[in-house]
């Protein structure tokens, strides 16, 4: 698949003024430290520390738990350890939570999943309940030195996926990584922008499509146009199409906006990335509250 | 009893709410037989200022309706709605008095039973534990009551003495042993409506029952709040709600405390009760009862008199929006995500010129705005570029400050916003409210229109009052080429620039601006004239900054609260396309209009449209939506096109948007002019003119292909020189040949068959001798060059594309054999036309077409070889050689999921879609809808059932002929779902489809279903034969029409059948129905005629 064109459809934003604080969660492990390398690139491009997050019964010296982890040397370097006593996943989001501008690095699955590669349920709890962004690493998809050079965003066309696409929008600005926006046109009735339903003459339809498409993406997510974003567009099945995508661009991470359940349309395709992702998800979550968002969306058509 | 408002909370109530909601019993009057005559007139003379009016019963409709019943007589009732049965039911009015239900809540009948259970238990256990006698009364909508006292001397008890009722309630819960007294009661139902299964059982009580529910009063807040202020922009703080009962009664929760819901938050609370409990924090207790409740109400007109009602001396706008709601459209609020789409939807046009309905004050991140004049065409730089329609000079831009601070056009400062198309007089309404930081609120009303009287001036007028404040505001009337720059990013797209002219450099009052068109050489002036008007008189600008293209007008005042103020630019456009002196021009005509003021501009404007829809508008009776599409789309079609132009034609996206490049298709001639041939037959005519302007183009074209006659472009701008993109990068990123411009040749025909339409409809003989003509033997000439003889003894049309452009490069496409066919005919009866009754310009023609009369004979002997083959035992035309052959495929899973349209060639893929008996549009049935009497009856049904499950509707041109056919048919159901489909298009969120512009294609598409289908208007002979069916929604019709000179109406009824035909104007012309004589109908004779059958009528005296 080719280049659909560049839409170009967005302003010079002054971006990253807002803090952001780069929380790597490991339980031990060495898979668990896989993520490492997408952490670290992440707290460097945003020139803030590393905080390494372990969370148990009782507290590791933090010297003792790098090293178990495999991380010495460089890797030390800008690290905060975070101990947290007491049950991982609520201790966790707490201490998450009380930080703002948050961004959560680990991988999908620890020691015991290994092999499968299979989501933990520390995973999906972290995942549905966070409150800020989440990337999530696949085991052995990821080698040192790992930087963000491209970025995926699968876009429905809703206004609240454009606004929960932000944060991977942000990040990538920061590493000024390339952005390629990734429509999956299916059969089924969509929200937001899916292809039109008419198209008369299609020499004129899709240009003026795409450039709406990017238009209203710009509206919610603000896209900075020195990124050059650009319109893909493919049909079947969403998950398939994103991964297939993602391998063939070489992609280095997937941003995704979720609305938080694993059913429908959007459920599956994250458990499919979950699966099966070839480079790290950021997932965040869909607000549909968002006031920017909703003043796209909340109001129904009236032709009274 | 007096309430315990503070100066604080009254100060609340003084402001012009929007919408009242209240409590009727205990609140309004004081009980259901009390005279409710002042009452009524207090929310008469707020419903006729505008403000919405709810109003809440726990009982059913029919006690407030009669005590009501005053108010619900006049239009005004519009405003009015009434919860009725404790949130379960919402009715509202239309102008008469029968209530219409908007909304109810159904209740299973598994709800139904978990309702009565509940209610028994409570009544079985609250007998068991105190051993008196409980009574249940069943027959309640959504609900049970459990009556807790039912002794007589309590069988009906007044509001005055729910105080001695309580007590009494109180005492007899006490002595039989429930002494948590009423509150237990409550939560002994609410637990045992649980137990049944109710999962939110809503259980209230008014001291005598307790209540146990599927719904109470705040389903009926949510419902106000969700749909009604939704639609219509009302913020919260705009809304009152008014009760006698949210403190607690007898320790139990009242009654109107849940009108306090999550939407509510930020509406004002007022209580009248006496709320012996007093009352929560944030409800304004005024106490007083009724009486007091009527001062709130009549305190509340006065507010409202002053803002909307000023003395008729103040100052308003030239144009007043049309009451009729059937004539407008309304959008409340802002949506960045569709500012596109509603620009479009919200255009003005004349025909000569069209603006966007982007906001004028607006720096909306979102805005798209685009001045367009039609016939001006540029090309970008690139090689590849083809002419497109250049964007002509902001004309209309404000900024407005309130002391200093700008005026927002979204966020939290722009309070309401509505945007109001008024179709009957062809103008768009806003009106807004802006609040700075600081709290000035500015109320906002304004208006624009593209004169239709005088297709070069538009206007603009804006009303200011400060509503609560007196201070400094600035305003800053702008004129200024279209933006390099949308949303912070740069727009490749032709623009006018702007130029120096010495003489228009030297102008003031009217100042002009001169723009010109790199490509095309043309040069633009815009002369403009701004006033500002407040309570003295006249206000001078204060500054005036002029550089090329760009005029800066502006005024700082002095404004005091609640007076108005009042700003007027009127704009005058003239080119070198239409006149050798522009300049000069735009001047004279701005400073004609000195006298007549931009009020009289509007005046002739609205007589200009009235008159328009005395000829075009086609009312409907029974189907809202149907109507308001039909006057939606003739609005955008009567202003896209100008009769006093033969030079331009009507783009695809009309003046509307730039989407398309304002290229001309087979649209126009196929879909859009038949309305104006019967309504509006100069515009036909101009459009008809376009395209015999173009002929060169057209003949060269044909020629670059090897034939002969004219082929005109399947897209055309200003030459009419084929300006179809050739390539075109797809989305799924591979880079097509665009073949259309090669091989759609049918737009020949179809221009051949527009003029042969029109001339059959308006008679006009002189343009068959000047133009007419012409066309049809030029396009039939080339017909005869195209077609190539085959082995099987017949003609071929090989290597072509029809309308389903799903499949290229076919041979004998069922639409296109069978319009060349048409045409050939045609041509030949045309050529015979002229040699009978036109000799001498026959003479002419020949020598000037080098046309002999074998070479016409020639086209009668080819055209039958044409001709698309029917099968003799399917009926079938196959819609090109081959197509049967390819795979089926199913789409009824897809309409199954309500996805009636669906371009497939992206979903599928495009191999796939061409291996597959898919089709994009009507193209056999197309053939039907224009060539309905060459069809065997048996081949019609046979082609419509088998095409019709098989198209996708991948373009807005299929839905409305699919309706047309299918009415012709019989076909009703399918008929109206095609029409409900064709209205949608653009009135409703179709995937951004109308962000470019509006479908005219598909509005023109639309009255020909409606006329063609629906009224079964088809043109027999020299007269016109009627066979109406009307769709089952719809009760009555009447057509307006213009038949060779004559004016006529036509009326038909559902049930009765019946029909009227009348000739208004000139006359005679000749009417005939199935079962019904022919006959000549003179002017003022009317024929009426009764359905007897399916398609047999009988004339009525």
């Amino acid at each position: 698949m080719e280049t659909v064109g560049e839409t170009g459809t967005t302003r010079a934003l002054e971006r990253g003024a807002g803090h952001t604080t780069v929380f790597l969660l490991l339980d031990g492990s060495r898979t668990s430290a896989a993520a490492m390398p997408v952490a670290h690139a992440l707290a460097q491009a945003s020139g803030v520390a590393l905080h390494v997050v372990h969370a148990g019964d009782r507290p590791e010296p933090p010297l003792e738990l790098l090293q178990k982890l495999g991380l010495s040397g460089r890797a030390l370097g800008h690290v905060v350890v975070d101990e947290l006593i007491g049950e991982p996943i609520a201790a966790i989001l707490e201490h998450v939570g009380a930080t703002p501008g948050a961004v959560i690095v680990q991988t999908v699955c620890g020691e015991k999943r290994a092999a499968t590669g299979r989501a933990g349920h520390v995973t999906r709890a972290v995942l549905s309940a966070a409150p800020c962004p989440v990337i999530l690493v696949r085991p052995g998809t990821v080698a040192s030195g790992w930087s963000m050079r491209r970025v995926l965003l699968p876009h429905d066309g809703s206004a609240q996926t454009a606004a929960a696409l932000t944060p991977a929008v942000e990040l990538a600005q920061r590493a000024q990584a390339e952005l390629l926006v990734l429509h999956v046109a299916t059969l089924a009735g969509e929200p937001g922008l899916p292809v039109p339903c008419y198209l008369d003459q299609p020499q004129h339809e899709w240009p003026e499509w795409s450039r709406e498409f990017m238009e209203r993406m710009d509206l919610f997510c603000l896209l900075p146009q020195q990124l050059r974003p650009r319109l893909f567009l493919s049909h079947g099945d969403p998950g398939a199409e994103i991964l297939r995508f993602a391998a063939e661009r070489r992609v280095d991470l997937i941003g995704l906006g979720w609305s938080g359940a694993l059913v429908g349309t959007h459920g599956e395709v994250v458990k499919e990335l979950l699966d099966r992702a070839p480079c790290p998800v950021l997932f965040s979550r869909i607000e549909h509250g968002l006031a920017s968002a909703a003043k796209g969306t909340q109001v129904l058509p009236s032709w009274r | 009893m007096a309430g315990h408002a503070g100066p604080q909370q009254l100060l609340k109530l003084a402001r012009p709410f929007r919408v009242v909601a209240f409590d009727w019993d205990g609140t309004a009057v004081g009980d259901r037989y009390e005279d409710a005559t002042a009452v009524g007139q207090r929310l008469e003379r707020l419903m006729s200022l505008g403000v919405a009016v709810v109003v809440l019963t726990g009982g059913d409709l029919e006690r407030p309706l009669r005590q009501l019943a005053p108010l619900v007589q006049g239009r005004h009732n519009q405003q009015l709605f009434i919860a009725a049965n404790r949130g379960s039911e919402i009715f509202g009015f239309d102008g008469g008095p029968v209530p219409i239900p908007l909304w109810r809540r159904v209740a299973t009948a598994e709800e139904e039973r978990q309702l009565t259970e509940a209610a028994d238990a409570l009544r079985d256990e609250l007998q068991r534990r105190t051993g008196l006698p409980v009574a249940v009364i069943y027959d309640r909508l959504n609900r049970r009551k459990v009556d807790l006292i039912p002794e007589p001397e309590w069988a009906d008890p007044p509001r005055s003495q729910t105080g001695e009722l309580l007590t009494a309630v109180q005492q007899r819960l006490t002595r039989g042993g429930i002494d948590g007294g009423l509150p237990q009661v409550l939560s002994l139902a609410r637990n045992l409506a649980r137990a049944k299964g109710l999962a939110d059982p809503r259980i209230t009580t008014d001291g005598k029952h307790v209540e146990i529910g599927l719904t109470d009063k705040s389903d009926s807040i949510e419902w106000m709040f969700e749909h009604l202020c939704r639609e219509r922009g009302i913020a919260p703080e705009d809304a009152l709600i008014g009760g006698d009962e949210f403190g607690p009664i007898g320790g139990a929760e009242g009654n109107d405390s849940r009108m306090l819901t999550p939407h509510s938050t930020g509406a004002v609370f007022v209580s009248v009760g006496a709320e012996p409990g007093g009352v929560a924090d944030g409800i304004i207790h005024l106490g007083g009862g009724p009486a007091r409740f009527l001062e709130l109400l009549g305190s509340l007109g006065d507010l409202h008199q002053v803002r909307l009602r000023a003395p008729a001396a103040a100052l308003e706008l030239p144009l007043a929006p049309v009451a009729d709601a059937h004539w407008r459209i309304c959008r409340p609020g802002l949506d960045p995500a569709r500012e596109h789409e509603f620009e479009s939807i919200f255009a003005i046009a004349n025909g000569y010129l069209g603006a966007r309905g982007s906001l004028d004050e607006s720096e909306l991140i979102a805005s798209s705005p685009a001045t367009l004049l039609a016939g001006i065409y540029d090309a970008l730089p690139e090689a590849s570029a083809v002419p497109e329609l250049a964007v002509g000079p902001e004309w209309s831009r404000l900024l407005l400050a309130s002391d200093g601070q700008p005026f927002a056009a979204e966020g939290p400062a722009v309070l309401e916003h509505l945007r109001t198309l008024d179709l009957a007089q062809g103008a768009l309404f806003r009106e807004w409210r802006h609040r700075d930081r600081d709290g000035r609120i500015t109320f906002l009303r304004a208006v624009r229109l593209a004169s239709l009287a005088d297709r070069h001036l538009l206007l603009q007028s804006l009303l200011i009052v400060p509503e609560n404040y007196s201070g400094t505001l600035s305003l800053e009337a702008i004129v200024e080429p279209a933006r390099l720059m949308v949303n912070g990013m740069p727009v490749p797209r032709p623009r006018m620039i702007p130029a120096y002219d010495a003489a228009a450099a030297e102008r003031r009052d009217p100042s002009v601006l001169v723009y010109r068109v790199p490509g095309s050489g043309t040069s633009v002036a815009l002369a403009c004239q701004s006033r500002l008007h407040g309570p003295q008189g006249e206000l001078p600008a204060t500054r005036v900054d002029r550089a090329e293209g760009v005029l800066r007008e502006r005024w700082e005042l002095e404004v005091r609260l609640g007076e108005r103020y009042r700003f007027d630019k009127l704009a005058a456009f003239y080119s070198t396309r239409e006149s050798r002196h522009p300049v000069p021009e735009s001047c004279t005509r701005v400073e004609s209009l000195r006298l007549q003021g931009t009020d009289g501009v509007a005046r002739r404007h609205g007589a200009a449209w009235r008159e328009r829809w005395a000829a075009t508008d086609i009312t409907v009776e029974g189907d809202e939506e149907a109507q308001r599409a039909l006057r939606f789309a003739a609005y955008h079609l009567i202003s896209a096109a100008n009769p006093e132009d033969e030079r331009v034609s009507i783009g695809a996206r009309t003046l509307s948007g730039r989407a398309y490049k304002g290229h001309v298709f087979w649209d126009t001639d196929t879909f859009i002019l038949p309305m104006f041939s019967y309504t509006c037959p100069q515009a036909a005519r101009s459009l008809l003119m376009y395209r015999f302007h173009t002929l060169p183009a057209a003949r060269e074209k044909a020629r670059g292909q090897g034939r002969q006659g004219a082929l005109f472009a399947w897209e055309s701008a200003d030459t009419g020189v084929e300006t179809t993109p050739r390539f075109m990068l797809a989305p799924d990123g591979e880079m097509l040949r665009i073949l259309c411009g090669e091989q759609e040749l049918h737009v020949s025909a179809d221009v051949a068959y527009a003029a042969w339409q029109y001339w059959g409809a308006t008679g006009d003989q002189r343009f068959m001798a000047e133009a007419g003509a012409e066309l049809m033997l030029e396009t039939a000439r080339f017909w005869a060059s195209r077609a190539e003889p085959g082995k099987d003894g017949r003609l071929h049309l090989r290597g072509v594309i029809g309308p389903d452009e799903y499949h290229e490069t076919v041979d004998d496409n069922g639409y296109t054999n069978g319009m060349a066919q048409w045409n050939l005919e045609a041509g030949a009866l045309a050529a015979k036309m002229m040699r009978e009754r036109m000799p001498a310009r026959w003479r002419e023609l020949k020598a000037k077409l080098s046309l002999d009369e074998a070479e016409v004979e020639s086209w009668l002997g080819a055209a039958p070889r044409l001709a698309p083959r029917i099968d003799p035992k399917t009926s079938l035309i196959e819609q090109y050689d081959g197509f049967f052959k390819l795979e089926d495929y199913d789409l009824s899973p897809l309409r199954k999921e309500g996805r009636r349209a669906a371009p497939l060639d992206l979903l599928l893929g495009r191999d796939k879609v061409q291996r597959s008996r898919i089709v994009k549009q009507a193209d056999v049935v197309m053939l039907e809808a224009l060539l309905w009497d060459r069809l065997p009856p048996e081949a019609r049904e046979a082609c419509f059932r088998y095409y019709e499950p098989r198209t996708c509707h991948g373009s807005s041109l299929s839905p409305a002929v699919h309706s047309w056919v299918a009415a012709k048919l019989g076909m009703m159901d399918v008929a109206e779902s095609y029409f409900r489909q064709a209205a949608r298009i653009d009135l409703s969120d179709e995937m951004g489809n109308a962000a470019g512009g509006v479908h005219a294609a598909a509005m023109g598409g639309l009255w020909q279903a409606a006329v063609f289908g629906f009224a079964g208007v088809h043109p027999r002979g020299d007269g016109l034969l009627l066979s109406p069916r009307l769709p089952s929604s719809w009760q009555a019709m009447r057509v307006p029409l213009q038949w060779r000179g004559a004016r006529l109406m036509l009326t038909m009824t559902r049930r009765p059948g019946e029909l009227s035909a009348r000739v208004l104007e000139g006359g005679p012309v000749a009417i005939e129905l199935e079962g019904v004589p022919r006959r000549q109908l003179e002017c003022g004779q009317e024929l009426r005629a009764r359905r007897e059958g399916e398609d047999r009528w009988s004339a009525r005296r």
